[in-house]
């Protein structure tokens, strides 16, 4: 985690707030990014993720409260902000009619840049996404990977500290995830300071600094992974997926888990989706000992099972424990 | 201005990446000016019957001159008024074979007040025409000595029109196009984007929609016949500035109205009846007062006004005409631009 009571912060929310009439879409944030960071917030669909970043890049004004990227007040300062960032939206903002090179060279002009630097970083752009061989197709006929490159080229051309990603992966297959996954690293490496909303868990595993999570308009939860996982109830390590067969929810099942409850004070979650049974254990100590009890009660009540896994909590239990207000304080 | 000049010149190339809309666009303006240009001009070779036996009058010669009626001669007065009543012609002039009396009794269906006022049309050029070869005391004067005809008319007022649903549907490809596929936004993040766009969306509409315009006009008006003027100057500058206002406006339109399907729908509707309240098919002088007040209102009566005096040479009030067209670009320009700042993120 960089430092944060020195830096200052690359983006900064205080109090923000949106309401669309009765409706509270964002409700009191307080957001500090700092320089070089990556941060993600996550958030069910319609829990403030995208309200917020249209307020940061200028395009909703806020009910109340300010935020400051760059340290240029967002409110007072709109025009000088807007040199200061760039936006990769769900959306894909490109001209389908031009090539990627036309599309990067209407940006250029757009902010104004000098033709021999805008030439430069043009051709350093497209390399950097891949597509030097495609310049001059049309940006029609890339494929969905390399129209979210153009994309992100597109809002880097000029060459912003800020970079606000709304899901900038969604909808696309996974080999070209991690070809953005590189991208969005190669440019943390480059010192931009990124906010990235996402619902892919995995995405913001791998790559946030920090992580946010939002719930009805208000940041519930905010730190770095290792540290959201201290604060989850009961971080578990097993995941039992049964054999087709035999339905998580049956009533061998239910019995067979009061047996096991007996014997732990266990927090039991079924699976009905992935007929997979999750178990919480409430305390970390003693883990080999649970282990082998829950091993031996499969064997002992005749459950087949496809897959027994233990490990270290993910993101996904923590965002489910966090919606369930399972978080402890 | 490097942003103006950005976005124009995207505009541009993206508009010269569309053959098949541009294509469309003129085919649209030909079509306008030829089909709604003959209808509203009038018929020709409408079947009209004539009864004169004796060929007492030379009516059959008269009426043939004039292109609007095609004579079907009958010497069966019975059968005349059966083929009138199964409308295989549109009137039957009843010449009466009383050499003492000499009076003409036309006769029509009745049923259609508009054929009517066409065949009441055709005759009275035929009289006032023929008056002194026909040695009777009807004659007719006009204060200018214009040199056109109603299809020239019809066809300025056309343009005007023109003007209209080409920067509307310039407006609606061009911007809620590009609020739909949401590259509006990479604009509106630069410096001055906002501002940039609105004056580049507005100029490139009009570039665009005039160039459509003029070209229409140009093959148009020798194939079917009706006249430029010889304002050449003063029809390009008529036209530029009746888009531009009429962009202006559609831009208001598009903020408000935000999706293509609803924008296309209320500016259609919308055309339609500019078109008739505005003087374009019928003069505003001859409307009823609290319509002739509307138009008076509307923008298009002006650029209709302008694009009439030019092409035709009739008196027009071009300061008024001008000023009032700038004027609605203007206000509409604030307004469009207070709505923009306003709506950012819906759009």
């Amino acid at each position: 985690m960089l430092s944060s009571d020195k830096a200052q912060a690359s983006v900064s929310a205080r109090n923000l707030t949106k309401r669309f009439g009765q409706r509270l879409s964002v409700d009191n944030l307080n957001l500090n990014i700092y320089p070089g960071e990556l941060y993600a917030l996550l958030g069910d669909n319609g829990a403030g993720k995208t309200t917020t970043i249209s307020m940061l890049t200028t395009l909703l004004p806020p009910s109340s409260g300010e935020f400051f990227i760059c340290g240029f007040n967002g409110l007072t300062e709109a025009e000088k902000i807007k040199g200061c960032f760039g936006v990769v939206s769900q959306d894909l903002a490109l001209y389908n009619e031009l090539t990627p090179y036309e599309n990067l060279r209407f940006l250029s002009d757009l902010y104004g840049l000098p033709k021999k630097v805008g030439e430069e970083r043009i051709e350093k752009l497209l390399r950097r996404a891949g597509l030097v061989d495609r310049l001059n197709d049309r940006t029609e006929n890339l494929s969905g990977g390399m129209m979210r490159r153009l994309a992100i080229a597109c809002a880097m051309i000029n060459e912003p500290k800020v970079l606000f990603m709304d899901e900038p992966t969604v909808g696309l297959d996974p080999a070209a995830r991690r070809l953005i996954w590189a991208t969005l690293k190669e440019l943390k490496g480059a010192g931009v300071t990124i906010l990235l909303t996402t619902h892919y868990l995995e995405e913001a595993e791998l790559l946030a600094d920090r992580i946010g999570i939002i719930r009805a308009g208000q940041l519930t939860v905010e730190g770095t992974v290792p540290e959201l996982a201290k604060r989850i109830r009961g971080m578990r390590g097993i995941s039992i997926r049964l054999v087709q067969e035999l339905a998580v929810d049956s009533e061998q099942i239910a019995s067979a888990i009061d047996l096991l409850r007996a014997k732990f004070d266990l927090e039991v979650r079924l699976d009905t989706l992935r007929n997979t049974i999750y178990l919480t254990q409430l305390a970390q100590d003693n883990v080999e000992t649970y282990h082998k009890e829950v091993f031996d009660w499969l064997y002992h009540e005749n459950i087949p099972f496809l897959r027994f896994a233990t490990g270290e909590p993910n993101l996904e239990e923590v965002f489910l424990a966090v919606s369930k207000d399972e978080v402890a304080s | 201005m490097h942003a103006i000049l950005a976005i124009m010149y995207k505009d541009i190339l993206q508009w010269t990446r569309r053959p098949l809309y541009f294509g469309a666009s003129v085919m649209l303006a030909i079509l306008i000016l030829v089909c709604v240009g003959n209808t509203i001009s009038g018929a020709n070779d409408m079947p009209f019957g004539l009864y004169d036996p004796a060929g007492i009058s030379e009516l059959s010669k008269h009426l043939t001159d004039t292109k609007r009626f095609r004579v079907r001669i009958y010497d069966d007065l019975e059968k005349a008024k059966g083929d009138l009543a199964r409308e295989k012609i549109v009137a039957l002039a009843n010449v009466s074979q009383d050499p003492l009396e000499d009076s003409v009794q036309i006769l029509s269906g009745g049923n259609n007040p508009l054929i009517d006022d066409q065949i009441a049309m055709g005759l009275l050029a035929v009289l006032t025409q023929r008056a002194k070869e026909l040695n009777i005391p009807l004659h007719s004067a006009a204060l200018f000595q214009v040199n056109f005809g109603l299809r020239d008319y019809i066809t300025s007022g056309l343009v005007a029109y023109l003007c209209y649903v080409l920067a509307s549907m310039n407006v609606g490809f061009s911007w809620i196009y590009e609020w739909m596929e949401r590259t509006y936004r990479q604009i509106v993040f630069a410096p001055g984007g906002l501002n940039a766009a609105i004056v580049a969306k507005t100029l490139t509409v009009t570039l665009e929609a005039s160039l459509v315009l003029w070209l229409a006009l140009g093959i148009t008006a020798p194939i079917v016949g009706f006249t430029l003027g010889g304002n050449f100057f003063g029809l390009l500058g008529a036209t530029v500035l009746s888009v531009f206002t009429f962009a202006c406006i559609g831009l208001c339109f598009a903020c408000v109205l935000k999706t293509i399907r609803i924008y296309t729908m209320t500016v259609s509707i919308l055309g339609v009846a500019l078109m008739f309240v505005s003087g374009i098919i019928t003069p505003v002088k001859a409307m009823p007062g609290w319509e002739q007040k509307l138009a008076m209102l509307l923008p298009m009566y002006y650029a209709a006004d302008i694009t009439k005096g030019v092409m035709l040479g009739i008196p027009a009030d071009y300061s008024r005409d001008i000023l009032i067209l700038i004027s609605w670009s203007v206000v509409s320009l604030l307004l469009a631009r207070f709505l923009l700042i306003r709506s950012k993120a819906s759009i």
